[in-house]
């Protein structure tokens, strides 16, 4: 019973550890400033699907280069840049996207 | 007779091809998902084959009703057995994106044996930035046909139209399966994605020259504060221009037919015939003509801005303030052709995703200020308010009163979606905001013009006939018994008596109380049957007159805003409801709304009546 409580808190803290070291750990494309790039790790469960289908048809596939290209105020859609292509995500789905820093 | 399929990722430039390839003039918009149906016509220079366009999909697995439309018409197409060849249009300029549907599609069309010819769209904006396109390396990658051309100054079209004038390229194939590359054939969509990536960085242009500059112009247009401004400056500079610009137009056909008249009706000695050409032709039709220069300004206007790319950022502006109200960044196209005419706003609405807010957009495109309500606007905005400009020039009081009750309809929209969307339950499966930003471009000008003068013969010739008519029955009615001597006593002014209860609490006469029931067939037919009405009564036959002789009736500010506001809600359009039944499925939404909206009309107008009369 002890051990057992000893390996939670031991996760936590490594986990803690990490997001203090690594300020983009956890992060999603909705946090990505204006100028920040990032690389996608995946999707989160509760995306439909069909929109991850599409997202990942578009090019925000796990792996993927992104860069937040404008960010307006006031919670407005951000506008990505993946390959070639502009696209503008809401907070909704870009909240659903897991990313972490593209040097990493 | 042979098809050809063009088929493409949206926005990719299949309508500009399929253009040049016809000679025809499909509506070309810088906005993903504007082909919203398919589209055919002849190859201009095989006569043989048959260009068919469809509407633009991103991927084989549709998520957006467009998209279902699109891949189910293509499945039929191709099972119809007299497809020649499939053309799968891609924009070199964003090659990967269009590359993964060209994989899938070659796959999907394998199954048929039917090879796909690559059409590498945009070679025109390649070379301007000096980017490099491998057509040859890519073909001989993916063992298919590869034309780089451009729909737009129509290079390689030439080579395009000789590979399709061959006898079809997989008649002695059998089964295009046979020839294709087995690395292509049969593989998932990951392995696509893989390979439409590789292959762009192989043969695609090298830098983002093209993304850098246009995320220079998104910085300045979406930014929170020059982005707002920006916005609002050109939708008041769409407003104002229809006034300004068609003006000198507007005056050489109202001086036509005063020169047509002042020739032809001395000449006529017959009194029923003259009485006739004078009210019903010249009075009716006359007054209707006059206001089509409008029309063609205000299509203009908006086909500049879709040509422009801007659209997709004003939709991106819009999507918060819109989601207030139920709806989303993406209803802003679709209520912005409904500024032009409802009826493609509604078909563009099939571009929502999301069930619900494509209902809600239903409910708001109809309340939108479309070209119909213009000659209506314009007969009651020119005879209050007067042709001046304030703040040095800049600002026309007719202009900004047109912006004005522009707004109001814009306002009764956004009210009524909000209030629907109030009431309705919460939708589980809402889609979300996900919108492709489109390159900057310069407008075409000479599509544009010619879309416009479509738009606008278009216009004349659907509802000419209907104007016709409602103004010959008007004239007819008006005119006999007594042969125009006392129109109040005419069969009209018996009928509009018993009818005029139901305008007077507007402060309207049975005059317009006829115009208004007439205008039920088509909003325009108000102007004509007016002009016909005074047209009997001893009006001139042009426009300027009309307005005078309104004013000359005694029709107050009150009733001037009362009608204004009538018109601005009321949905008296006959084809609006009919597509929108058609769309929706059933004749359930369209009749609720031609109740709803009439009486919202009808208590709307009484109340601005009241609040001005109180007021003075």
């Amino acid at each position: 019973m002890i051990r057992i409580t000893i390996r939670i808190k031991s996760v936590k803290v490594c986990h803690m550890k990490k997001h203090k070291n690594n300020s983009l750990a956890n992060r999603t494309l909705w946090n990505l400033k204006k100028g920040e790039s990032c690389v996608i790790t995946g999707f989160d469960g509760t995306l439909q699907a069909r929109y991850k289908t599409r997202l990942t048809e578009l090019g925000f596939r796990p792996g993927a280069g992104i860069s937040c290209t404008v960010a307006p105020r006031m919670g407005a859609p951000k506008l990505y840049r993946v390959a070639n292509a502009v696209y503008s995500l809401e907070k909704q789905i870009a909240e659903l996207v897991s990313t972490e820093n593209s040097a990493a | 007779m042979s098809k050809v399929l063009l088929v493409g990722s949206p926005n990719s430039g299949k309508s500009l091809l399929f253009n040049k390839l016809t000679g025809l003039n499909q509506k070309v918009v810088n906005f993903p998902g504007i082909t919203v149906g398919t589209h055919s016509g002849h190859s201009r220079n095989n006569p043989g084959l048959e260009m068919v366009d469809f509407p633009g999909v991103y991927s084989m697995h549709a998520i957006s009703g467009e998209e279902s439309i699109a891949l189910e018409a293509l499945s039929q197409a191709l099972e119809a057995g007299d497809v020649s060849s499939v053309v799968c249009v891609v924009d070199s300029t964003r090659l990967e994106k269009g590359l993964l549907f060209a994989l899938q599609l070659i796959d999907f069309c394998a199954g048929y044996g039917k090879l796909v010819v690559i059409a590498a769209n945009m070679q025109d904006v390649l070379r301007k930035h000096k980017l490099d396109f491998d057509a040859k390396g890519l073909s001989e990658a993916i063992k298919m046909p590869v034309v780089a051309l451009s729909g737009k100054t129509g290079e390689g079209i030439d080579e395009l139209e000789s590979l399709l004038a061959r006898p079809p390229i997989d008649a002695d194939v059998g089964s295009a399966s046979s020839v294709l590359d087995p690395n292509i054939i049969g593989r998932d969509d990951n392995a696509f994605r893989s390979d439409a990536e590789q292959l762009s960085r192989q043969f695609g242009p090298k830098g983002d020259l093209l993304l850098k500059t246009h995320s220079r112009a998104d910085a300045f247009f979406l930014s929170s504060v020059t982005g707002g401004v920006s916005f609002f400056l050109i939708m008041y500079f769409l407003f104002q221009s229809i006034f300004t610009w068609a003006a000198p137009v507007m005056d050489g056909v109202e001086g036509s037919l005063l020169w047509l008249s002042s020739h032809i009706l001395p000449h006529v000695s017959n009194r029923v015939v003259h009485d006739f050409l004078d009210g019903a032709i010249f009075g009716g039709l006359g007054a209707f003509l006059v206001f089509v220069p409008q029309i063609f300004v205000l299509t203009l206007m908006v086909g500049m801005l879709e040509d422009s790319g801007y659209l997709s950022r004003a939709a991106v502006i819009c999507h918060r303030p819109l989601r207030a109200f139920g709806l989303t960044g993406k209803s802003f196209i679709p209520m912005l052709s409904g500024v032009a005419c409802a009826i493609p706003g509604i078909y563009a609405a099939r571009t929502i995703e999301s069930p619900r807010r494509r209902w809600l957009t239903y409910l708001a495109i109809p309340l939108m200020p479309c070209s119909a309500r213009l000659p209506v606007y314009a007969l009651l905005i020119s005879a209050f308010i007067p042709a001046q400009t304030v703040l040095g020039g800049w600002v026309g009081l007719q202009g900004l009163a047109m912006f004005g009750i522009y707004l109001l309809g814009i306002f009764a929209g956004l009210l009524v979606t909000a209030l629907v969307s109030f009431t309705m339950e919460d939708e589980v499966d809402d889609s979300p905001f996900v919108l492709e930003m489109p390159p900057y471009r310069m407008p075409s000008w000479l599509p544009l013009l010619r879309g416009a003068w479509e738009r606008s013969r278009h216009f004349v010739t659907k509802a000419g006939p209907v104007i016709f008519w409602v103004t010959m029955a008007v004239w007819f009615l008006g005119y006999f018994p007594n042969y125009g001597a006392d129109l109040g006593e005419s069969w009209l002014g018996t009928m509009g008596h018993i009818i005029e209860p139901v305008f007077a609490p507007l402060g309207l006469d049975w005059k317009y109380g006829v115009a208004i029931l007439a205008s039920f067939l088509a909003r325009e037919v108000f102007v004509g049957t007016l002009g016909a009405l005074f047209g009997i009564e001893g009006a001139q036959d042009n426009v300027i007159s009309l307005s005078q002789q309104v004013q000359a009736s005694g029709l107050q500010i009150s009733s001037c805003v009362a009608l204004l506001v009538f018109f601005a809600i009321a949905a008296q359009c006959v084809s609006t409801l009919s597509i929108l039944a058609k769309e929706s499925g059933s004749w359930k939404l369209p009749a609720q709304m031609f109740v709803g909206y009439s009486l919202l009309a009808y208590v709307s107008a009484l109340g601005a009546y009241q609040l001005i009369e109180w007021l003075s």
